[in-house]
């Protein structure tokens, strides 16, 4: 009953999404559109995160190293497709001001204040080595969830665009292929294929560790 | 002897006033505190504190009725005259003795005689206290002395048993009941029953423990509620089992350590059942959770009482009828029905075996308590009493929740002030906006206000623990010392209370150590023997200053320098001024004491006080007065949430420099400055060469003034060490809040955090300490 309701909700807010998108007034008024986007964008977050909750509840723990079915949120980053967890991301912001901190490694941007909590910010494109690109007023922080020795901390990672939800079925996972020695592939936790796209599945805790910052700050810092 | 007389007259004439006090004369009741400040009696400080203490609570008007506060007025005077008219006529080895023979009379007597004491003790006897009897006077001194002796005895094993951190663990323990045929004997837990003589010292020394207690066991009982409704719901889910006997496990363990003995067992009863259950040898069903929510409601009527009794600061019996339940829960272990054979007959000969689970007492006579009269503690009638008790006074929220309204709070006043500062406003004639944006100023700034005391708590919990610092010092050494503590509402940072304990603790304790004289001394010089440390606490200038005075020895600087001078501190030749040699005593191990005593001289010394003081942003002054005394005060910031900070620009960037680091700014001449060869640069300021810190370098900033006459020099101190600090310019200079930048960034060198500028963005705060040894070292 409550899963039909949801079911139908997101259908009209994908809808909407759609509308608004294609009204050409709000599209002039490029301001209000981008802030409906967010807000429909983080509704659908909200929706699907509750629902992937409620699936999850009756099941048992995930395992941490690879892929699992489930809803996961897709992005892309200089043309290639990545998708999170859905539980792990908490919501999307648009492109604030973002404090340098100095002595970090350089795929840090910064922070930014979020309704008075201090999160860092990462630049993914930085942090996977690619070519780095100019923000607009469109480009997305996603901020997701990270666990650490000490609990769970809120962080921002910045991408190109925010895509759509997507449910993966078990099937259409594939394992991580090897690239060999020098790649860094631990935080792949699987290929997804839909619709003939291929989505890298990223394990955010291990791109993002806490003690990966640490390490690389130390390091960077020992070269000067 | 002839103080002692004096007090009497003072006590008499206060005795006398409070049988011709009528309940709003405040003016007698200001000359009745006056009258017991002029008290100067060692032994009886607990009783006159407690006078005090009703006598205040009787002038903020906190009693129900004022009657009831004169009643307890009137029998604390009497226990007060009582008490003193002991230590007028009972030297201190004639006290002795007696207690030797109270020790070795059988503990259950002086229980029995104790309790009969406590209930029925008569209020109103207020007139008659010219002539107390005798022989009632010795016993409760006697009672009064031996008892702390006794709780230690009965307390330790118990500690043992149950130690605080094993009841925070999650591991739940079985505590060896695992096997089946153990479990048929429920009755033994209650083989050590409630000793209101130990609840009664626990309530007195620890109340905080006990709140502790209280505020824990309702949110544990909260949750067992809840999950026993889960449970109904969902029968087979035995994961949901966890969740209710966890609560039960952890009473049990923090009642056993505060001696709390039936709770304790009763606890221990419903934890096996669950256990039962878990094991499968108990089946669950509407019955089994109808009989926990019974025990449930029985543990929360115990805790009720208890909660009373810290109210009354005197034991008061519960009215939970524990051989009810001990045939109940037998019944349901057994299988057989509920009124299973009778057991154990003596459990408690006091009490006399009722139907009904819960008798009904004076203690609770409330309508709460009625309505659980009757065996029918089931249906509707337990429901509604299932409600929490009348404990609207306060509220537990979590700190997460506390700091995330803090956090908005902020985030209004920065937007507050975008609208203000907004252009088309400032420019706006409408006069109804502008009234609206002066109101939104308003209660903007009210709300922040009132958002930053939510952190705060009174000091008074860490001054009263300070009590006990002292008393048991002085038991050690026989020193007499009183303890007076004035200003306990006096409001600081709660994250502030923690760290403040240990510093005050090891300041009262150099104070009994070092100050305070022994007896004999202190009668030579003509002082009373009973020394006094006065901790004082208020608000100046902003800051919270806590004192702590002693009317001592105090610190005899000439052999302090030498001491200094002994540990290669201080400089022969060089001439110190007071202060200076004073502060020799921060110095890292410095003990002017020449031998070592458990007390206070255990390796930490005063730096470890200095550091600590330092860490929460204040800073510690002494006086003293050779042979008079010596004052300590502490002066702390009201909050740790908020500093004082310089904006500075460098580059592009803004970076907030804490005011506390800065001793001057200014702008220098090019001739000051000087670089020395791989060594790294200075300026000359003041006759002194300090090293500069550039932080464009430091911080890798681009576009930053490069030659220091052109920019701002700041110098910072920290530890005794200076720099300057090379910056662009000044911005701005305001209060900011801390705020974390996150564990994956806290590790991070030079900044101690950021902070919301008011623009909304994030400013870096410059942690000078770490920025300055490096260099500040080398020169």
């Amino acid at each position: 009953m409550a899963q039909k309701k949801q079911k139908k909700l997101t259908e009209e807010m994908q809808e909407l999404l759609n509308e608004i998108e294609d009204d050409p007034q709000l599209q002039e008024n490029e301001e209000l559109s981008e802030e409906e986007a967010l807000m429909l964008q983080n509704d659908m977050i909200k929706q699907a995160n509750i629902e992937e909750r409620k699936i999850r509840a009756s099941e048992a723990e995930r395992g941490g190293t690879k892929a699992n079915p489930g809803k996961y949120i897709t992005f892309s980053l200089a043309g290639e497709n990545y998708g999170l967890y859905i539980l792990s991301v908490k919501e999307i912001i648009g492109m604030m001001n973002i404090t340098r901190v100095p002595r970090t490694p350089d795929f840090v941007r910064g922070v930014i204040n979020l309704r008075g909590k201090v999160h860092p910010v990462i630049d993914l494109r930085k942090r996977f080595g690619l070519e780095p690109k100019e923000d607009d007023a469109r480009t997305p922080i996603i901020i997701v969830e990270i666990s650490h020795s000490n609990g769970f901390q809120h962080l921002g990672i910045v991408v190109d665009s925010v895509s759509e939800v997507i449910n993966v079925e078990k099937d259409d996972i594939e394992n991580t292929p090897s690239f060999g020695v020098d790649l860094e592939t631990d935080f792949i936790l699987g290929l997804a294929k839909i619709e003939n796209k291929v989505i890298t599945l990223l394990d955010i805790d291990q791109i993002l560790t806490s003690r990966q910052l640490v390490m690389l700050k130390d390091t960077d810092s020992k070269k000067k | 002897m002839q103080k002692t007389t004096n007090s009497t007259e003072i006590i008499n004439e206060i005795a006398g006033m409070i049988v011709m006090l009528e309940p709003d004369d405040i003016q007698a009741l200001g000359d009745i505190l006056k009258l017991l400040d002029d008290i100067d009696d060692s032994g009886i400080e607990e009783y006159i504190l407690h006078v005090k203490q009703i006598v205040e609570r009787l002038i903020l008007d906190e009693y129900e009725s004022p009657t009831v506060g004169i009643e307890e007025l009137g029998t604390a005077a009497e226990h007060l005259q009582i008490a003193l008219n002991e230590t007028e006529q009972v030297s201190e080895e004639e006290l002795e003795e007696k207690q030797g023979n109270v020790e070795s009379a059988t503990e259950e007597d002086e229980t029995q005689e104790h309790t009969i004491k406590l209930d029925e003790e008569p209020p109103s006897s207020k007139a008659d206290n010219g002539q107390q009897p005798k022989d009632k006077s010795k016993d409760r001194q006697t009672d009064k002395e031996t008892a702390p002796k006794k709780k230690k005895k009965k307390a330790e094993p118990q500690k043992k048993s149950v130690p605080t951190e094993e009841v925070s663990e999650t591991s739940i323990e079985h505590d060896g009941e695992l096997n089946p045929d153990e479990d048929e004997d429920i009755a033994s837990y209650f083989s050590q029953r409630d000793d209101p003589d130990l609840i009664y010292q626990t309530i007195k020394e620890d109340p905080e423990l006990i709140q502790g207690f209280l505020d824990e066991s309702y949110e544990h009982l909260q949750m067992i509620e809840n999950g026993l409704i889960d449970w109904e719901a969902n029968p087979n889910d035995l994961t949901i089992i966890d969740s209710i006997f966890r609560p039960f496990h952890t009473i049990k363990g923090v009642s056993g350590f505060l001696n709390l003995s039936d709770i304790n067992a009763f606890s221990h009863m419903y934890e096996d059942i669950l256990d039962d259950v878990r094991k499968g040898v108990l089946e669950f069903d509407e019955d089994l959770s109808e009989a926990i929510f019974e025990g449930v409601d029985a543990l929360k009527s115990m805790v009720n009482t208890l909660g009373q009794a810290q109210e009354k600061k005197e034991y008061v019996q519960h009215p939970v009828n524990l051989d009810y339940f001990v045939k109940k829960v037998q019944s349901i272990k057994t299988g057989s029905a509920a009124d299973a054979s009778p057991v154990e007959e003596d459990l408690d000969d006091s009490d006399e075996i009722a139907d009904e689970p819960i008798k009904e007492t004076k203690a609770s006579k409330s309508s709460k308590s009625k309505a659980k009269k009757g065996s029918g503690l089931g249906g509707a009638d337990a429901k509604g009493s299932r409600a929490m008790g009348n404990r609207e006074s306060s509220l537990r929220v979590s700190t997460g929740k506390m700091d995330s309204l803090i956090d908005l709070v902020g985030e209004l006043v920065v937007t507050q002030n975008m609208v203000v500062q907004n252009e088309e406003i400032k420019r706006s004639t409408d006069k109804r906006l502008l009234q609206d944006v002066g109101q939104l100023k308003r209660i903007t700034s009210n709300l922040q206000d009132l958002s930053m005391s939510l952190r705060m708590v009174p000091i008074k919990d860490t001054f009263q623990r300070m009590h006990r610092i002292v008393r048991d010092y002085s038991r050690k050494t026989g020193k007499k010392i009183v303890l007076e503590i004035r200003g306990e509402e006096t409001e600081i940072d709660r994250n502030m209370v923690d760290e403040l304990y240990d510093p005050l603790v090891h300041m009262i304790r150099n104070n009994c150590d070092h100050g305070i004289e022994k007896p004999a001394t202190r009668k030579a010089r003509g002082k009373s023997e009973t020394g006094t440390i006065a901790l004082n606490a208020y608000y100046k200038g902003g800051m919270v200053i806590i004192e702590i005075k002693d009317d001592g020895n105090g610190i005899d600087t000439d052999k302090l320098l030498k001491r200094a001078i002994e540990r290669g501190i201080a400089d022969e030749g060089r001439k110190y001024s007071k202060s200076e040699i004073l502060n020799f005593i921060f110095a890292s191990g410095f003990s002017t004491v020449d031998s070592v005593t458990d007390v206070s001289g255990r390796g930490v010394g005063m730096d470890v006080v200095k550091r600590a003081i330092n860490n929460l942003r204040g800073s510690v002054d002494i006086e003293t007065e050779l042979g008079k005394g010596s004052t300590f005060t502490l002066r702390l910031p009201l909050t740790l949430a908020i500093i004082d900070g310089v904006l500075v620009e460098v580059g592009e960037e803004r970076y907030i420099i804490p005011t506390v680091s800065i001793k001057e700014s200014l702008v220098t001449d090019k001739s000051n400055y000087n670089r020395i060869a791989g060594k790294g640069e200075t300026v000359f300021i003041r006759n002194k060469v300090l090293p500069l810190i550039r932080l464009d370098e430091y911080f890798q900033i681009e576009n930053a003034i490069k030659e220091p006459s052109e920019g701002l020099i700041i110098i910072v101190e920290s530890d005794k060490h200076e720099a300057a600090l090379l910056v662009d310019k000044m911005i701005d200079k305001q209060e900011i809040v801390i705020k974390s930048l996150g564990e994956s960034l806290s590790s991070l060198q030079g900044l101690a955090g950021g902070a919301i500028l008011s623009d909304g963005s994030v400013g870096l705060i410059v942690d000078i300490p770490t920025l300055l040894p490096k260099t500040g070292r080398t020169f």
